[in-house]
């Protein structure tokens, strides 16, 4: 006979949420490259910068306040309001 | 809060089920083995279920969690903890607080102390999954800690004293459970270090010669109060020959001089020394404010930015001048000064910081 | 992580890059976050002393990836 224990865990069960739909390529729209602010970032969007281009896409650069906190909603909400896509990093 | 945009379905009501953070669904073959358990073993019981760090706990009972309540409203939130970012309400802060070991007398400090990591300027988010060794250092003021027996002399930086290992261990349970935080899964700490058992600490603030943390940080004397600050594990400052002020100041100072990186300098993180007895004697005996110790040990602390430039340095050291002397800490603020330890032997330690992180250094009234 | 949950949710496709060490922490905290198809591309570790070339030399080879889960449908 099991205890009646109270959980550590938040148990209740999330409902996978889906992806926004994707567009059938990157031609004529809008990438925008948040950069995590860790070391070598920036270099390593310059090059996924150009071939997004090269893809099609117009660029810009977002920088995150700081790499350890999720982005601030409103950054979040100004990429939003201009963005098609977005490429976030670098992780390491 | 970050958290209070993430739309949460209504809570199920609770299962009686293998919890883990890490596990998306029931483990169907676990789940048969502990309905047919009768009775059983419930140290390990705890163990299969992942409701431990590592340690046995004790079974937070629906009976346990209620007593440690003590008559508080369990379903209060506090907040969402990151990184799995599930709702620590206050009964699951209160059987983080069973696992761990506290008496209920010791739940009010807990739970304060969960409010404070859990302040977004904290930032646990990021000292909960990062490569950084740092843990979440509790430190608590006032008349608390003789109400509950919270040690603040010898040893006071190690084990033997119930309510600064519980207390400190229930709210890192509550980060690396609550939270999904657990070491070589979501929290990747590539050394980590003991204190992220848990780590608590009083401050002796009846030997010390000068006010107390939280009066410095706004409280009154009077106040119980709990502070949080992201740090990593002591460095050890001997020092048994100096005979001024001058000279400890000079020592303590230096000896930070490695926490957190040799040449990563300046640092805007705190450190945090910890100042035995007799050496806040030494200071006492020379009439040296906090703010006059502070301030001689953020002037002492500089190199010509020349001998920072090898390995890891920042961009302020190599923009600098050959000969420009650069200092260990970006202002004295970061230099923070708590009393505690046995009133005999002259060992100090320090404890570098969390950086990078934003993390505010955050108090909270126990209440 | 949290940063591409609350982007998809707001219709915007999105996609991390991180070292491959990240991987079992993305794919767990997705997961936890609700959206456990959200999508991460992966360089291997380290990069830090990665010359220039090398560096450029790691975005292209990762750059299918990107595209891929930019473009492909969930």
């Amino acid at each position: 006979m099991a205890a009646d224990y109270v959980s550590p865990f938040d148990e209740r069960v999330r409902a996978a949420e889906p992806l926004a739909p994707r567009p059938a390529s990157l031609r004529g729209r809008h990438a925008v490259l948040l950069d995590i602010r860790k070391n070598r970032g920036a270099e390593f969007l310059d090059r996924v910068e150009t071939l997004l281009q090269a893809a099609g896409a117009s660029t810009a650069r977002v920088t995150k306040e700081i790499f350890s906190k999720p982005a601030a909603l409103g950054l979040i909400e100004e990429i939003a309001g201009g963005a098609g896509l977005v490429v976030e990093a670098l992780a390491d | 809060m970050l958290g209070a945009t993430l739309a949460v379905p209504p809570a199920t009501a609770p299962l009686r089920k293998p919890g883990c953070a890490a596990k998306a669904a029931i483990d169907p073959e676990l789940a048969a083995a502990m309905s047919g358990q009768g009775g059983g073993d419930e140290p390990e019981e705890m163990f299969e279920r992942g409701w431990t760090d590592g340690l046995p706990v004790i079974p937070p009972t629906a009976e346990r969690v209620e007593a440690m309540l003590g008559g508080r409203d369990g379903g209060e939130p506090l907040g969402l903890v990151p990184p799995a970012m599930g709702e620590a309400t206050l009964e699951r802060v209160a059987a983080c607080a069973v696992l761990a070991g506290c008496r209920p007398a010791y739940f009010p400090v807990v739970a304060a102390a969960a409010r404070a990591v859990l302040d977004p300027a904290f930032n646990l988010h990021g000292q909960a999954v990062t490569t950084q060794p740092a843990g979440q250092l509790v430190v608590v003021n006032g008349p608390v800690r003789e109400a509950i027996g919270l040690n603040s002399g010898m040893g006071a930086l190690g084990p033997g004293f119930r309510a600064n290992l519980t207390i400190g261990r229930a709210v890192r349970l509550m980060v690396t459970l609550t939270g999904g935080a657990m070491p070589g899964a979501m929290d990747r700490a590539t050394l980590g270090h003991m204190g992220k058992l848990g780590f608590c600490i009083a401050e002796d603030e009846e030997n010390s010669p000068w006010e107390p943390l939280h009066v410095e940080r706004g409280f009154e004397p009077g106040q119980s109060v709990v502070t949080v600050i992201g740090s990593d594990a002591p460095l050890s400052i001997s020092d048994h020959r100096s005979r001024t002020p001058e000279d400890l100041a000079y020592v303590l100072a230096w000896a930070a001089a490695s926490a957190w990186s040799t040449h990563w300098w300046p640092l805007a993180e705190p450190s945090v020394f910890v100042i035995c007895p007799e050496h806040a004697q030494m200071f006492r005996g020379a009439g040296w404010t906090k703010h006059r110790l502070r301030q001689f040990m953020f002037e002492a602390v500089r190199k010509p930015a020349r001998q920072l430039r090898r390995g890891e340095t920042t961009p302020a050291v190599h923009a600098a001048a050959p000969d420009t002397l650069v200092p260990k800490w970006a202002s004295p603020e970061a230099i923070v000064l708590l009393v505690a330890g046995g009133e005999a032997g002259r060992y100090s330690a320090v404890l570098g910081p969390c950086t990078g992180m934003g993390s505010r250094i955050v108090s909270r009234e126990v209440t | 992580m949290c940063d591409l949950v609350h982007l998809e949710r707001r219709g915007i496709p999105a996609v991390g890059i991180a070292t491959a060490p990240f991987a079992d922490e993305a794919v767990q905290q997705a997961r936890l976050l609700g959206m456990p198809g959200c999508r991460m591309a992966y360089i291997p570790h380290p990069v830090q002393l990665l010359s220039s070339d090398e560096l450029a030399g790691r975005a292209d080879a990762v750059f299918p990836d990107v595209l891929a889960a930019l473009t492909e449908p969930g």
